[in-house]
């Protein structure tokens, strides 16, 4: 398949050297057009995520080389330390591009294997190139074998289940005690990034009522903005610990800021109504001992993260299995070129050979001992010709299909082209 | 030799059986699937005893249940609709099956064996106000059973939460405050039954113009017994607003209480009340 790939990723380059290629998503289609303009009769598609900018390039011609593509993706991007980032970029062709491509969809090169992100992000990529008229008879069936793949992975194996994010967990064991989430009061103490994380995904499930904390009244009263929520001077926090449902906390207070003796003040008020703890600061911000006080459920972050790390464990297990259903879409994606391919190379093959036999028929004939054969013997000749031809070649022939068949087209192809000093197809690597 | 009632009731109590088995395997398993066929098993297996119960009530010519049989039928049969209404229905709440329908099991294997049903009911208590007595003794007695079932998988799930407990069984259960909700809610209904029951069993033996007998009545003072620890739970909850761990602890005594009441005293005197029974069947 005449396809190529390039691209960077959180594992190849860290994020200084990232962002130099992150694009937001309204400055893709302007991208998508000036590679458009630079190089004619391209496919592209770009994908750009948090974690990864990747660039799928395909057509009928040669495709262009890695330094021109990165020249065009560069263009208006400012200095460039090309060292760095050449170090960085991995480029990919054929099929390996093609195997990247369906890995990435799948969420098996993603930073938290098994998310189901990354696929939607992959599809909008290629919504956008395809509005565009990006996309073609390469990246169309390339793309379209990846969603498939994607799919059946999420579906078949169990490598998305359990989740493995602090932040989603957080909202996991909140629903384990807290069934009417929307009716909650949700406190945060600190406005640390995983906090933050914590607070988005609840306000995301319904929770209207937040009350912010901060040293910083600023920084409180920005976050409380942001989720409709309320800024608390900081000293008031044992106050309102009895309205609290929920708290998390999150600070880089050496010492813990709230106290068994704090909590079971608020308790008492609250007539056995369960709270919850979320503590995701170290050192700890929550005294472990509020977990003796009778309807109080603390965890803090190690908590989270043991059952992160044993759900992502579990995701292990299904990776192979996921692996295996990349393999075989890969093997029917190729099977699907190889038809078109392996048309190609017979014409090229069929031509070659004809013009060998000709040739050589020709300059037998023209000899001088043969000039007084008869009709019927230069038909003779040029017939057996024809039979050697054909009988020499039936073997290889017969093997390339078989080789297409078992996915080594690829090898097979290069090496008759090699042999038989056909044209090399346009665009493969020499 | 083997009735009619008793291949009945054996089918009924395989099919509760197979439905026990299958809530354990859905809870170990996560298996939403396995536990519907549970719940279906259980819903097709409180049909042979209504049809018992049936069979009986024609017989006697009024209505069941007066034998341990009998009464522990209505009770598994109540018990069985009260969970699939209330809590699969209304509040489509999973994982309970495994605590809900091993009980009902057992309550209906300690039922057998199925009696022969000559006791009969002084005709002098037969009337509409007994009925009513009667049905909602039972709904309060499955109410608040599934209140009691209900504190018992809120202790369950709160020790794992407390614990840390992440996997399996904490998944499967409902939320702490979901199983609090309907603690309550169940507690509240057993209560205006049991009382409704009381005030109407009190009525039926002014009306009928019995003797202080019944003031003994083993049945009678255990209820009486009950009905206050429900009181001091609708207090707790109601004019105290009190939630959680405490409340569950309460429920569960409570349910001990009614446990006693209805079938300790169903086991040794082997008659809802024995003072009202005539026939064969009644105790020495």
């Amino acid at each position: 398949m005449n396809l190529a790939m390039l691209g960077i990723n959180f594992r190849s380059a860290p994020v200084e050297v990232r962002e130099r290629l992150s694009f937001a998503t309204p400055q893709i289609p302007a991208l998508l057009a000036r590679f458009g303009e630079r190089i004619p009769d391209l496919e592209r598609v770009l994908i750009c995520t948090c974690n990864r900018t990747e660039l799928y390039v395909g057509g009928a011609g040669p495709l262009p080389s890695e330094e021109a593509l990165i020249r065009v993706l560069l263009e208006g991007q400012g200095e460039v330390d090309a060292a760095a980032l050449a170090a960085a970029i991995y480029s990919k062709r054929a099929s390996a591009a093609a195997e990247h491509l369906l890995a990435v969809a799948a969420s098996l090169d993603s930073m938290v294997v098994g998310e189901t992100e990354v696929l939607g992000q992959v599809k909008q990529a290629y919504a956008t190139a395809s509005e565009m008229g990006a996309v073609g008879s390469v990246l169309h069936p390339v793309f379209q074998t990846a969603f498939r793949v994607a799919k059946h992975v999420h579906a078949e194996t169990s490598i998305s289940q359990g989740r493995v994010s602090v932040s989603s967990l957080a909202v996991e064991f909140t629903e384990r005690v807290f069934d009417n989430l929307p009716a909650k009061t949700v406190m945060i103490v600190g406005a640390g990034e995983t906090a933050e994380l914590a607070l988005r995904s609840l306000v995301d499930r319904g929770v209207r009522d937040v009350i912010v904390f901060n040293r910083s009244p600023e920084r409180a009263q920005n976050l409380a903005a942001q989720y409709a929520g309320k800024a608390v001077p900081f000293d008031l926090m044992t106050d309102y610990l009895a309205r609290a449902d929920l708290v998390i906390a999150s600070t880089s207070s050496p010492y813990p800021l709230i106290w068994a003796a704090d909590i079971k003040r608020g308790m008492a008020e609250r007539r056995g109504r369960p709270m919850l703890l979320i503590d995701l600061s170290v050192p700890r911000n929550i005294d472990p001992l509020v977990t003796e006080v009778e309807n109080v459920y603390l965890y803090h972050l190690d908590d989270l993260q043991k059952v992160a790390a044993e759900n992502l464990a579990g995701r292990g297990e299904s990776v192979a299995q996921a692996w295996k259903l990349v393999h075989e879409g890969l093997r029917e994606l190729a099977a699907s070129f190889e038809t078109g391919d392996l048309r190609s190379l017979f014409k090229d093959f069929d031509q070659s050979t004809n013009e060998m036999r000709e040739e050589a028929v020709r300059r037998c004939l023209a000899r001088p001992a043969l000039a007084a054969l008869p009709e019927a013997g230069r038909a003779e000749i040029a017939e057996m010709a024809d039979k050697l031809m054909r009988k020499l070649l039936a073997g290889p022939r017969e093997a390339l299909k078989t080789a297409a068949r078992n996915g080594r087209w690829e090898e097979y192809e290069r090496v008759t082209r090699d042999l038989f000093r056909l044209n090399r197809k346009p665009g493969d690597p020499t | 030799m083997w009735g009619t009632e008793s291949i009945l009731t054996l089918v009924g109590i395989a099919l509760y059986a197979a439905a026990s088995t299958l809530a354990v395997a859905a809870l170990l398993r996560a298996s939403r699937r396995v536990e519907n066929s549970s719940l279906l098993l259980a819903a097709a297996g409180a049909i042979p005893f209504l049809i018992v119960l049936l069979f009986h009530g024609m017989k006697a010519g009024h209505m069941r249940p007066l034998t341990r049989f009998e009464a522990f039928s209505v009770y598994s049969v109540f018990l069985t609709a009260a969970y699939l209404f209330s809590c699969v229905k209304r509040n489509r709440l999973r994982g309970l099956a495994a605590i809900v329908v091993p009980y009902i099991t057992f309550v209906l294997i300690l039922g057998l064996p199925v009696e022969r049903s000559e006791v009969v009911l002084a005709p002098k208590v037969q009337n509409i106000w007994l009925r009513i007595h009667i049905v909602s003794a039972f709904i309060g007695y499955a109410s608040f059973s599934l209140a009691g079932l209900l504190a018992v998988a809120y202790l369950i799930q709160d020790r794992n939460l407390k614990r840390r407990r992440f996997g399996g069984l904490t998944t499967r259960l409902p939320a702490l405050e979901t199983m609090d909700r309907l603690m309550s809610i169940q507690v509240g209904v057993a209560f205006l039954m049991l009382t409704v029951s009381i005030v109407l069993g009190v009525l039926l033996v002014r009306l009928t113009g019995g003797g202080g007998e019944w003031v003994t009545d083993p049945k009678v003072v255990a209820t009486v017994l009950t009905w206050c620890v429900f009181a001091i739970l609708v207090h707790m909850r109601a004019w105290a607003n009190r939630h959680g761990r405490r409340v569950a602890f309460v429920i569960i005594m409570g349910v001990l209480c009614l446990l006693f009441t209805f079938v300790g005293v169903q086991v040794i005197s082997d008659s809802v009340h024995d003072y009202l029974m005539v026939g064969a069947g009644k105790a020495p």
